[in-house]
């Protein structure tokens, strides 16, 4: 094989990730904007993604009911391999050319990259998570509750009722209207 | 505004960014970071994710055509990406340990200088012999010039994968600069010719990137709402860019990457000092 050959192949290859990896972001794309294409963008603050949304597994997992972030991610994912496919198949070319420096400088690479990839999913938290993280501070919390909560009572002293019975209520009001409206109208005469 | 018109503009740009991108070897992240955080409000972790995006966008949408025409020089972009994905490995270990903020403003600095004096001329008249090495790995190539190939030489093959290390591990630290950092590289220390330094860190770009995307991933910086229409954007750019790079003259690509590096120099030294670096 020699390196013109080899050229083309890379070539067509990235040619290939690429554009399988747009179609399927495009697909995924247009079915998001349909769907939430009205609503106002949110990225104003930083939340994470949820899980099946940056573990590789629960990607796959979740493709059993397609969401239209589902779709994007994956075709994201596609793209992230492309330059990885790409490496393999370098490889492999030269591993055929019998270059043996190259298939060691590739293998290096390779491991390198599948190292970086794999790294942050394997066990405890990857090297970035003890890195500084700037998030808003909480302004001060207030509570309103109404008076009746807040009624101290010394302790011991059995609390029978905070507030008037229903059957109370309904037998009281007729006769605070009628006291109050006579109020009014004394008032008025003066 | 809504999602709708918002997916648009920031498709827009992100074909600027593409273009520009493919032209110059760099990933786009000068354009795209700043446009999203500061003039669209976005979050900094969604925007690098973002960034993360369009640079293995341009990377792959761009080299497939470039290595097709014989501008990249393969043997040479597999030889450095080891240096740039150990650096970048190191970088994202080293994060704890580095005051981020300060090394911002050093290699913004340092770009912003190495921007100025990319516009110098280099002396060709001080032709020294090819180094040993670069014979050894069968970097000596051609590319395509108007007539016909242009046979070129490698030289300091030493120098150029130390520089690239650093390269990496500022991809890793910083999240930005990697690209301009390995045209640099290329194009002054190893003497390549122009249009092959821009066209094989095009090449590169993609794998450095490719090896920050698990840590992005998994922290949740990459949005798929945000992401796609940066991704299609740069696409399209770096499509339409390639074809252009191929009868662009080398004065005129440098003094675009030249006016590029200096603007991300600037948002370096500006991140450093807001902070806004992680």
């Amino acid at each position: 094989m020699t390196d013109d050959r080899l050229e083309q192949m890379v070539g067509s290859l990235l040619r290939a990730g690429v554009l399988i990896s747009a179609l399927v972001v495009l697909a995924g794309g247009i079915w998001w904007l349909a769907e939430v294409g009205g609503a106002a963008p949110a990225y104003n603050q930083f939340q994470g993604e949820p899980s099946e949304l940056r573990h590789v597994g629960l990607l796959a997992a979740s493709l059993a009911h397609p969401r239209p972030e589902i779709v994007i991610q994956l075709g994201l994912l596609l793209l992230i391999a492309t330059p990885v496919a790409r490496v393999v198949l370098a490889l492999v070319a030269f591993a055929l050319e019998g270059d043996f420096t190259y298939v060691v400088i590739t293998v290096v690479v390779l491991v390198v990259l599948i190292y970086s990839l794999v790294m942050p999913f394997g066990g405890g938290p990857p090297p970035h998570a003890t890195g500084l993280r700037k998030t808003p501070m909480p302004s001060i919390s207030t509570s309103t509750t109404s008076p009746a909560a807040s009624l101290r009572v010394a302790p011991g002293v059995p609390v029978k009722m905070r507030s008037p019975g229903i059957s109370v209520t309904q037998r009281l009001i007729q006769p605070t209207m009628v006291a109050q409206s006579k109020m009014k109208s004394a008032v008025r005469s003066f | 505004m809504n999602l709708l018109l918002f997916s648009a503009l920031v498709f827009g740009v992100s074909a600027v960014a593409g273009f520009l991108g493919s032209l110059t070897g760099l990933g786009g992240g000068v354009v795209v970071t700043p446009v999203l955080t500061l003039l669209l409000g976005v979050d900094f972790h969604y925007a690098i994710g973002a960034t993360l995006v369009s640079v293995i966008a341009t990377s792959s949408g761009a080299a497939a055509a470039f290595v097709k025409e014989g501008f990249s020089n393969i043997r040479v972009g597999m030889f450095l990406e080891i240096a740039t994905t150990l650096g970048a490995v190191a970088g994202a270990h080293l994060t704890a340990l580095l005051p981020t903020s300060s090394l911002a403003v050093i290699f913004g600095a340092v770009l912003l200088y190495s921007a100025w004096h990319s516009l110098q001329r280099p002396s060709l008249n001080k032709e020294s012999p090819p180094d040993p090495l670069a014979v050894r790995l069968k970097f000596d190539g051609a590319y395509p010039g108007p007539q016909g190939p242009v046979r070129y030489h490698v030289r300091r093959v030493k120098t150029g994968f130390s520089v690239m290390f650093g390269a990496g591990m500022l991809s890793g630290l910083l999240g930005i600069g990697s690209g301009a950092m390995k045209v640099l590289a290329m194009d002054q220390a190893m003497r390549i010719p122009f249009k092959v330094s821009t066209t094989t860190s095009n090449f590169m770009i993609g794998v450095t990137a490719a090896a920050s995307a698990g840590v992005y991933l998994a922290k949740g910086y990459i949005n798929p709402g945000l992401a796609m229409p940066v991704m299609l954007g740069v696409l399209t750019g770096s499509l339409l860019g390639a074809p252009r790079l191929m009868s662009a003259k080398t004065r005129a690509l440098r003094i675009l990457f030249a006016v590029v590096v200096g603007v991300l120099a600037v948002e370096m030294i500006y991140n450093g000092f807001s902070g806004g670096l992680r």
